[in-house]
């Protein structure tokens, strides 16, 4: 499954016609993503979002993994949404 | 005179007697301008403003507009009356200061939003007002607003506005740092949260949301994706969003102690073409769609969300509260 942007995934998601997950699918799916992506570098952040009507897991990445890295479109089903989100920082003014 | 000779006028007096005066220091001393250190000098010093003004519906004349008193004896001065030839207009208007946002200057009584900071930091937002189980106020910012990441001690001054926004220990005190949750370098975080004093005498209004109506109370516990939401912060002011993601795990921030990670994180984008915060907006409190407290903006990035630009990341309100041991004022 190549990356696709979260607007992508949206897309891609309502257009397969998802079932519709609740929201302890979906936690129950966040928890095997976690340990199944516990060596991936790039992950910051894992949770819970929504597609159409159904929750799903929400991968942040810090940057796009290296090639040969793979990271699973759903989990039991359960659908996977992958987003680069750069670095995140404090939000005070810069500077000290 | 007609414009024409006005705008004539004024472009000459411009070359013949500003522009010169500019281009010379030692003639802007034997002004008398009087000494100051070296960082205290403009790059452009203030001299006189050349316009146009009416002197009826038909007439016009030079308006000289005068920036420094120095300058009402000089000969540039006298040189420009005596062009005009009794056709000026002069006002002395002294030093003109750009004006800042309004909650980025001073605010008596204080308001949700204004420009905040431990005296050692830039500049963070005043969150909201909590109320301690004794039922003294507080102010409610991120830890790394009011107690500098961990460094501020109990008792420290925090001013308004932040020093980024020329406030100063000395006249713009207006509480003290009183209690903080650490920031935790080697596990996980689950807010970013500290709390000051108020100091007597010192006015406040704990349920104004500038530019957004009024603050009704504390939001459910749980905030879904695709939830409205709202802020009123120091840099970008009233900003509208959306929920992303909710119980975000493992999210790393970077601070000037080293990254910290982050459990039980809400993720937001903004509405339309702008992002929910920027640098300055730590420490606002985020309202749902009904204007009731729901979180604690503390960090965000450049990147992401559907607009592209970036994301921002707050605590749940409940659980900063809870920590905390205090409860909304409002």
């Amino acid at each position: 499954m190549p990356f696709l942007k979260f607007s992508e995934w949206i897309c891609y998601h309502e257009a397969m016609k998802q079932p519709i997950f609740t929201i302890e699918a979906a936690r129950a799916a966040k928890n095997k993503v976690m340990e199944l992506i516990s060596g991936v570098g790039q992950v910051n952040g894992v949770g819970i979002t929504r597609v159409g009507d159904s929750y799903a897991v929400k991968i942040n990445l810090s940057e796009q993994p290296a090639g040969g890295v793979e990271l699973p479109p759903e989990m039991d089903g359960v659908p996977i949404v992958v987003e680069v989100v750069g670095k995140i920082s404090k939000r005070p003014l810069p500077g000290k | 005179m007609d414009i024409d000779s006005a705008r004539e006028l004024k472009a000459q007096l411009i070359r013949k007697h500003l522009q010169p005066l500019l281009a010379s220091k030692a003639k802007m001393s034997a002004l008398g301008i009087p000494a100051r250190a070296v960082a205290e000098l403009d790059d452009v010093p203030r001299t006189m403003a050349l316009g146009i003004a009416r002197k009826n519906k038909s007439d016009f004349r030079l308006a000289v507009r005068i920036q420094s008193r120095a300058l009402e004896q000089s000969p540039q001065f006298e040189a420009i009356r005596k062009s005009a030839k009794g056709e000026a207009d002069v006002q002395y208007i002294g030093r003109i200061v750009k004006r800042a946002p309004w909650n980025q200057s001073r605010k008596r009584p204080l308001l949700i939003g204004v420009s905040i900071g431990h005296f050692r930091i830039t500049a963070g937002t005043l969150g909201c007002f909590v109320k301690m189980r004794d039922g003294s106020a507080r102010i409610l910012s991120n830890n790394h607003v009011l107690a500098d990441e961990n460094s501020g001690k109990k008792g420290d001054a925090v001013i308004q506005p932040g020093r980024f926004d020329g406030g100063k220990k000395t006249k713009d005190t207006i509480g003290a740092l009183d209690k903080f949750v650490k920031l935790n370098p080697h596990g996980a975080n689950f807010v970013d949260a500290a709390l000051s004093t108020i100091k007597k005498g010192v006015q406040f209004d704990a349920k104004t949301l500038h530019g957004l109506g009024q603050l009704k109370g504390v939001g459910p516990d749980f905030l879904d994706a695709g939830d409205e939401v709202a802020k009123v912060g120091r840099t970008t002011d009233v900003t509208h969003g959306r929920v992303t993601a909710f119980e975000l795990d493992n999210v790393v921030v970077a601070y000037d102690i080293g990254n910290l990670r982050f459990d039980n994180q809400i993720e937001i984008e903004g509405a339309g073409t702008g992002p929910f915060s920027r640098g300055g907006d730590s420490g606002s409190l985020i309202v749902d769609a009904d204007f009731r407290a729901v979180a604690l903006l503390f960090a965000g990035g450049e990147q992401g969300g559907t607009n592209g630009q970036g994301l921002t990341f707050a605590n749940p309100i409940h659980a900063v509260f809870e920590v905390l041991g205090v409860d909304l004022l409002s």
